[in-house]
């Protein structure tokens, strides 16, 4: 299990004076294991704080963080995951979605964070999972000033991806932090790597090593939901599974 | 191959004790001359080739000597020296006809070699010294010293005081206190000096000669007043060994305070012996008796 | 080609992933922290797998190892106490070779030769036999040489190598002689400064000398002629364990050097190998006493402190439980001391005319000394303090110790600060009685000012001590003393909010400080003064309201005062909004006066924290809904820090920020507003850094679009298209982060211009037409930044052909163009006009780019963008495949960007053709 922490475009000082106090009290070092951040820090202060969180810290370059030369992309990967990181300015226009599956096809990577809109959203788009943290101050973004301030954290366990958001309600009114979950399970290398490949990794990772017997499962249906299972059920997680996309794997819709 | 030998060993120990000759030749003759042989192996035998060791020991008594009362320890003084010597000879006696004529050369040529040894005196044997040695009180001011002295130290006077060991063994130091009670001029220094007097009945006369054997400072620059300065000065080894009054000749000691005041003066004669009575100093000498525990 | 039409909205409802009430969360507060309902609260409602429940186990292990460790290191730590001390030592003999710095040159009386040992050097070594060591070589040179320092030490240096040497070469008896000459080398005090650093040369020596004999008695004891081990010494033997030909080889070497003939170096000589009594006999503190007392014997207090001061150290590793040979060190220095103090006596030595130098020289090796007796003896015998005659009954003082101030002084600094509180107040009686030029008193007060705000007392037994100290220092005329001891008790007074105490000191200060202007060391103390003062109260208000506060910040000037600024400013901006109007102005003029102060002469770190600090300020500035204020504060600002260049944008920030708040809040504001974005316009030209000035122009053009000031916003869009055209894009002139940085605030534009009314007089593509002019006129510009940025024009161009555009400007005021050019041929027209120009470029930018890598990613990122942003047709298919194949021909077959885009092609072309059929 580990936890990604994704935020985004605090505009500390110029637009906000510092990240919300509830945000503050639940950010405590040593609990997260990496720290994305899509930019817009703007001071080199807010860097040296987050990096104070958690030291596995990841900044890519807003538009408005001067000086500071973070890369404009970065990708890294985190478990059996990829990720991309980008502030987002640089999407036109701002969070299309097709321009943001093109950028993910560029950069290889099964989940993309980017920020910019200040908005939070999360998609599932050509196979592969979009997050936009939002605006972790909640600070005025280029299309509105009406933004709840957000971030996400994301609990990457093995092939699964839960999201947890957290955004308060009601701008600078009584806050009131709310989570959502959202479970986003993908397949890492869909739709970029060779499946068998894929499934020869993970099968090995399950203790399958026999490619013959592999394929034999891969054609019987039954076998195919076992496989499932084995797949999805590791952990006994609840699961809210995305089973067409896991079907795609095996060449065929599963029977109804 | 050398044929064997059989030989005959006959070290000779030969304890003497001389004045050399070469330094006081006036007054150098035997003192003792007691000499004694012990034969340390006779059996005749054949020796194997190669090294052979011998060991041997013999025990020197004061008995044995009937003129003399005790061996004196070992001493290197400046005139009066007592040494004592070993010498080893090796007696080869031939039984071999057939080697005569070769071995003839050989025959009456002994080999020696002499060594000397220190003798120091038993322990045991001594008789018990005094057990506390009695610290002597002393005092020095202007008036008890005999030579000229500065006129600023006459009129403005000095007062030192202490007390310190006359009796002495060879292993501990000569200890004491030292106390300036006061002093008009500025002290420069303060020393210990160790002397030696060496005498010698040569005829009828004494002749006795006096040796500093060491110096050794205890205050240095003007020390305060009324503060007790520690005597402690270490005998040199070899360089002193127990007072001996022997009949034909004595070894004695003597220790010397010397009191050094600053002076002009004493700037003028920098490589001044403290033997020498000068006006910038005071000193006191008293007699040291040295004895071994 | 036709634009593919998008459904934005639709799209994204349908890729948007479920969002469901989280019940529990990785970021929950911990059940320690939270209150004990929550947690049964949620213990009965969660049975979901909580990631951080495993995490605070692990967190409690990591606990519980940590404190294992601590003990672990804890053990370790006393082990190596020996060690420390060692470690301890040579940071004392370093910071004693600094604290005197002297001039270069020293001159050498030459009690001894040794430095000038040409003639030595021709001696055989029959002259360096022992009876020579009787020889009084007393020679009184009147002559005196000068070398330099470094000679000097060089010299000694060299004589410690040949010392080893001749140990090595089995020539003991010349290393002995020259460590005596050496030893010897101490009896010159008139060195002065250079004593203390002679002194750590000197004892480098002493101790090697006495290791070397350690060991060969050591070893003696322990191995036989030939070198077989006869017996092996334990850790801490006794003297019966040494066999009898040690023990003379040991006896030997205290003889020999017992017949050195001065004092000094013999008392040197034998501390270096004073460790060696333990051959002999097993109690040895005798020797230590009488070594103490043998030092009474030189008269010189200098030579005298510091050989009291080797003596404690040599002492220290045979770890001796009585340290009652430090106390006789000690009071034999004190009475040195005393008659140095009392002196009228003339006692005709080279520095009588300056005592208090030479006390100072002597102080070190007094603290060395007073460490020595604590270090060991502070725990193992608790009466160490009434042997100084403190916490007993004063009246009945059982001082062995002549009570000299600057050995209370040092007794003070190594007290534990419990203790020191404890008796405070007789230790303040203590100074009272005690006042000799040995050390000025206000030192101890300061001292024990220190020891206090240590150990913090109870305000019982600290008022009384502060009363005296207040009464003492009314005593005081001159400044300087009088903020040191301020300075001191400062921390305490504060703490324990003894108002009456401040503002009598506060008094004192300004009352001593009219006299005369503060100088240099003064100003140091008033400074930390008043930093403490600022730094203590929670709001700057308080610090304010105190009395003479503010005209004691007026005493300050230069650096003094721009540091105790900077302070101020700091703790002002420290506690967020700055929104006290006499704060705001207080504040607005100490940062002009930084400002003003900002010269050639401060470097670049000190103008950065300036610049930041008073940025800062600028920012934290709140006055609330008084926006108008606001914003002439702001127009201040801007006059007042004119050289501060990073301001600039600060106030461009704030000025936006200032407007969206407003448009927020009310909607009666456009004069406001107007107001906001002239203040910008007028702003950001005086920027110098373009692409800086391009950002900025387009955050206002956005805020601009929010205010519905769609003319405005339309020229400072232009403006910032026009930065573009200034900057020089060409690869190689910035660095290529830079680079990298205008493309993406080009692309920006671009997305910023879908909000934007195409209703410029120019035609609705004006701005469109514009940027693709801008690589007209860079020719030169890389085939990269070309064809990314006709990519972006691409893509804009398919964005504001749809129906519905992707985004809109939030006022109603600003009609989007989906709306505007609804259905209206010749608008289409245009677009499609400049994508086909985009297209017709495209190629041949790809075409220019010489890089394989390069030009193949350049392809499919082209490609990429045209499968996006048109319909599928024929001529797309031709024009996609075309550049598929030079993405083929220049990347790897393997490339992860090229199988992605072929798949994506396949399956695109695949949907068209059923859509066809």
């Amino acid at each position: 299990m580990v936890l990604v922490l994704a935020l985004g475009d605090l505009h500390i000082p110029q637009r906000a004076p510092d990240l919300p106090s509830k945000f503050k009290s639940m950010l405590v070092p040593e609990k997260i294991q990496h720290f994305i951040c899509t930019g817009n820090l703007c001071i080199k202060e807010v860097h040296d704080y987050l990096k104070s969180l958690c030291p596995d810290l990841h900044v890519t370059q807003g538009e408005y963080d001067g000086d500071s030369h973070y890369p404009e992309i970065r990708t890294l990967t985190i478990g059996q995951f990829k990720l991309g990181l980008c502030h987002g300015h640089q999407i036109i226009p701002w969070g299309d979605l097709d321009s943001l599956a093109m950028l993910q096809r560029q950069l290889d990577v099964d989940i993309l964070v980017t920020g910019h809109t200040h908005q939070f959203k999360a998609y599932k788009h050509e196979g592969g999972v979009v997050v936009n943290p939002g605006s972790a101050t909640g600070s005025y973004s280029d299309i509105t000033y009406d933004i709840n301030p957000s971030f996400v954290l994301m609990d990457i366990d093995g092939l699964r991806v839960v999201v947890y958001v957290y955004e308060l309600i009601d701008g600078e009114e009584p806050k009131q932090t709310t989570q959502f979950v959202i479970e986003a399970f993908i397949v890492p290398g869909d739709c970029r790597r060779d499946r068998d490949e894929v499934w020869a990794q993970h099968m090995e990772f399950e203790g399958f090593h026999s490619m013959e017997l592999l394929e034999e499962w891969k054609r019987d249906v039954s076998c195919q939901l076992l496989l499932v299972s084995l797949f999805l059920g590791r952990k006994n997680y609840p699961m809210v599974a995305d089973i067409t996309s896991l079907a795609l794997f095996f060449g065929a819709a599963p029977k109804q | 191959m050398p044929p064997p030998i059989p030989p005959t060993l006959m070290p000779q120990v030969t304890p003497s004790s001389r004045c050399p000759g070469d330094q006081t030749p006036s007054i150098g003759f035997d003192l003792l001359n007691r000499k004694k042989s012990t034969e340390v192996a006779s059996s005749a035998g054949k020796l194997a080739p190669g090294r052979t060791e011998i060991p041997f020991s013999f025990s020197l008594s004061s008995h044995e000597n009937g003129n003399s009362g005790a061996f004196y320890e070992t001493f290197h003084g400046g005139n009066i020296s007592i040494q004592a010597y070993t010498e080893i000879r090796v007696l080869v006696w031939p039984m071999q006809i057939l080697f005569i004529d070769i071995m003839r050369g050989y025959l009456h040529k002994s080999l020696s070699a002499t060594m000397e040894f220190i003798v120091e005196n038993d322990k045991a044997s001594l008789a018990g010294p005094p057990v506390s040695p009695e610290l002597v009180r002393f005092y020095i001011t202007q008036d008890t010293q005999k030579h000229q002295l500065l006129p600023e130290l006459l009129t403005g006077g000095f007062r030192i005081t202490g007390k310190i060991s006359t009796e002495c063994s060879l292993t501990d130091p000569v200890s004491g206190e030292l106390l300036v009670e006061s002093s008009a001029v500025p002290i420069c220094s303060i020393d210990i000096q160790l002397l030696r007097i060496e005498s010698i009945l040569a005829g009828e006369r004494i002749i006795a000669d006096m040796s500093v054997i060491q110096t050794t400072q205890i205050a240095d620059g003007d020390v305060c007043k009324s503060l007790t300065l520690p005597i402690y000065v270490i005998l040199p080894r070899l360089l002193v060994c127990p007072t001996v009054l022997a009949g034909p000749f004595s070894i004695e000691f003597q220790i010397s305070i010397v009191i050094s005041f600053q002076s002009e003066l004493s700037r003028l004669y920098p490589k001044s012996d403290l033997r020498t009575p000068r006006p910038w100093a005071a000193m006191l000498t008293l007699p040291l008796r040295v004895f071994r525990t | 080609m036709e634009f593919r039409a998008r459904d934005y909205e639709g799209e994204e409802i349908a890729a948007t992933l479920p969002r469901a009430p989280a019940l529990d969360h990785p970021l929950a507060p911990r059940p320690l922290l939270s209150s004990q309902s929550q947690v049964a609260a949620a213990c009965e409602k969660v049975d979901f797998d909580d990631p951080l429940r495993v995490q605070t186990t692990d967190v409690a292990e990591c606990a519980q190892d940590g404190t294992c460790v601590d003990a672990d290191f804890r053990t370790i730590l006393s082990s190596e106490a020996g060690h420390l001390s060692t470690k301890e030592w040579a940071l004392f003999k370093s910071s004693l070779m600094q604290k005197f710095s002297c001039s270069n040159m020293i001159s050498v009386s030459f009690t001894s030769d040794i430095l000038a040992r040409n003639s030595k050097e021709n001696k055989t070594l029959a002259d360096m036999h022992m009876d020579e060591l009787d020889d009084p070589e007393m020679v009184v040179r009147e002559e005196k040489k000068v070398i330099t320092r470094q000679e000097y030490v060089s010299q000694l240096q060299e004589l410690k190598g040949e010392i080893s040497q001749a140990w090595r070469a089995d020539d003991r008896i010349k290393a002995l002689k020259l460590s005596i000459k050496v030893a010897r080398l101490l009896l010159d005090t008139s060195v002065f400064q250079f004593y203390p650093t002679l002194f750590v040369l000197v004892i480098d020596i002493m101790d090697m000398l006495g290791d070397l004999v350690w060991e060969r008695i050591k070893r003696k004891a322990e191995y036989a002629d030939d070198g077989t081990l006869i017996y092996s010494l334990p850790e801490k033997f006794q003297s019966a364990d040494i066999c009898s030909e040690a023990k003379e080889t040991c006896y030997n070497w205290f003889c020999k050097i017992g017949s050195i003939r001065e004092l000094l170096p013999r008392i040197y000589l034998e501390l270096a190998i004073l460790r060696c009594w333990c051959f002999l006999e097993d109690n040895f503190l005798l020797n230590l006493q009488r070594l103490a007392m043998m030092m009474r014997g030189l008269a010189d207090p200098l030579a005298s402190a510091y050989c009291h001061l080797y003596m404690a150290h040599c002492a220290r590793t045979l770890h001796p439980i009585d340290v009652g040979y430090l106390i006789t060190s000690l009071s034999n220095i004190g009475i040195l001391l005393q008659r140095i103090i009392v002196d009228k006596e003339t006692f005709t030595s080279h520095y009588c005319k300056n005592k208090k130098m030479l006390i100072s020289l002597m102080e070190p090796a007094i603290e060395g000394i007073m460490k020595c007796i604590f270090m060991d003896g502070y725990q193992k015998s608790g009466n160490i303090i009434s042997e100084f005659g403190i916490g007993g009954n004063l009246s009945q003082s059982t001082w062995n110790i002549p009570c000299i101030s600057v050995i209370l002084h040092c007794l003070l600094k190594q007290l534990p600060a419990e203790v020191v509180s404890n008796n405070a107040l007789e230790i303040a009686e203590l100074f009272e009685k005690n006042i000799d030029i040995s050390l000025d008193q206000y030192f101890n007060y300061r001292l024990l000012g220190n020891k206090l705000c240590e150990s913090h007392p109870p305000v019982t037994s600290a008022g009384p001590v502060l009363d005296k100290v207040i009464q003492v220092i009314s005593q005081y005329n001159h400044l300087n003393e009088y903020l040191i001891v301020a300075d001191a008790y400062l921390d305490i007074i504060l703490e324990y909010s003894m108002d009456y105490c401040l503002s009598v000191i506060l008094d004192g200060i300004l009352k001593r400080a009219e006299i005369k202007r503060a100088d240099e060391n003064e100003l140091e103390s008033l400074q930390s003064i008043l930093i403490k003062l600022v730094n203590h109260f929670d709001g700057l208000e308080d610090a304010f309201a105190l009395s003479h506060f503010l005209e004691i910040i007026d005493l300050l000037y230069g650096s003094a005062r721009d540091i105790t600024n900077m302070h101020i400013l700091l703790k002002a901006t420290r506690t967020g909004h700055v929104c006290d109007p006499r704060a705001i102005q207080f504040l607005f003029e100490i940062s002009q006066a930084l400002h003003d102060s900002i010269d050639i002469s401060n470097t670049n770190d000190d103008y950065q924290q300036r610049a930041f600090l008073i940025s800062r300020f600028v920012h934290l500035v709140d006055f609330g809904a008084e926006r108008e204020r606001h914003l002439t504060f702001l127009i201040e600002c801007r006059a007042a820090f004119r050289h501060i260049n990073e301001l600039k944008d600060t106030l461009v920030h704030l000025s936006n920020n200032l407007a969206v708040k407003a448009i927020k809040d009310t909607d009666k504001c456009l004069s406001f507003l107007k107001s906001c974005v002239a203040f910008n316009e007028v702003t950001i030209p005086s920027i110098s850094n373009s692409m800086r000035r391009m950002n900025l122009y387009l955050e206002t053009a956005e805020v601009a679009l929010f205010g519905g000031l769609d003319s405005h916003a339309e020229g400072l869009v232009n403006s910032a298209i026009n930065c573009l055209q200034c900057l020089n894009i060409t690869a190689g002139v910035h660095k290529s982060i830079d680079v990298d940085q205008i493309l993406s605030l080009t692309c920006k534009t671009c997305s910023l211009l879908v909000m934007i009314p195409g209703i410029h007089e120019e035609g609705v593509a004006f701005f469109v037409r514009s940027l693709i002019s801008v690589l007209n006129y860079q020719s030169s510009a890389s085939s990269k930044i070309k064809v990314k940025i006709l990519c972006a024009v691409i893509f804009l161009s398919a964005s504001l052909s749809q129906n519905r555009l992707p985004y809109h400007a939030v006022s109603v005021k600003v009609v989007g163009n989906d709306q505007l050019f609804y259905g209206e041929p010749s608008y289409y027209q245009e677009l499609s006009s400049i994508s086909s120009l985009a297209l017709q470029n495209l190629d041949d930018a790809i075409g220019e780019e010489s890089h394989l890598v390069t030009r193949g990613s350049l392809a499919l990122e082209a490609c990429n963008c045209l499968l996006v942003s048109f319909n599928g047709s024929r001529e797309l298919f031709l024009k996609c495949s075309g550049l598929i194949e030079i993405g083929k021909s220049c990347l790897h077959p393997k490339d992860k960007y090229l199988q992605s885009t072929v798949n994506f092609f396949d399956k695109f072309s695949r949907k068209k053709e059923v859509a066809f059929s």
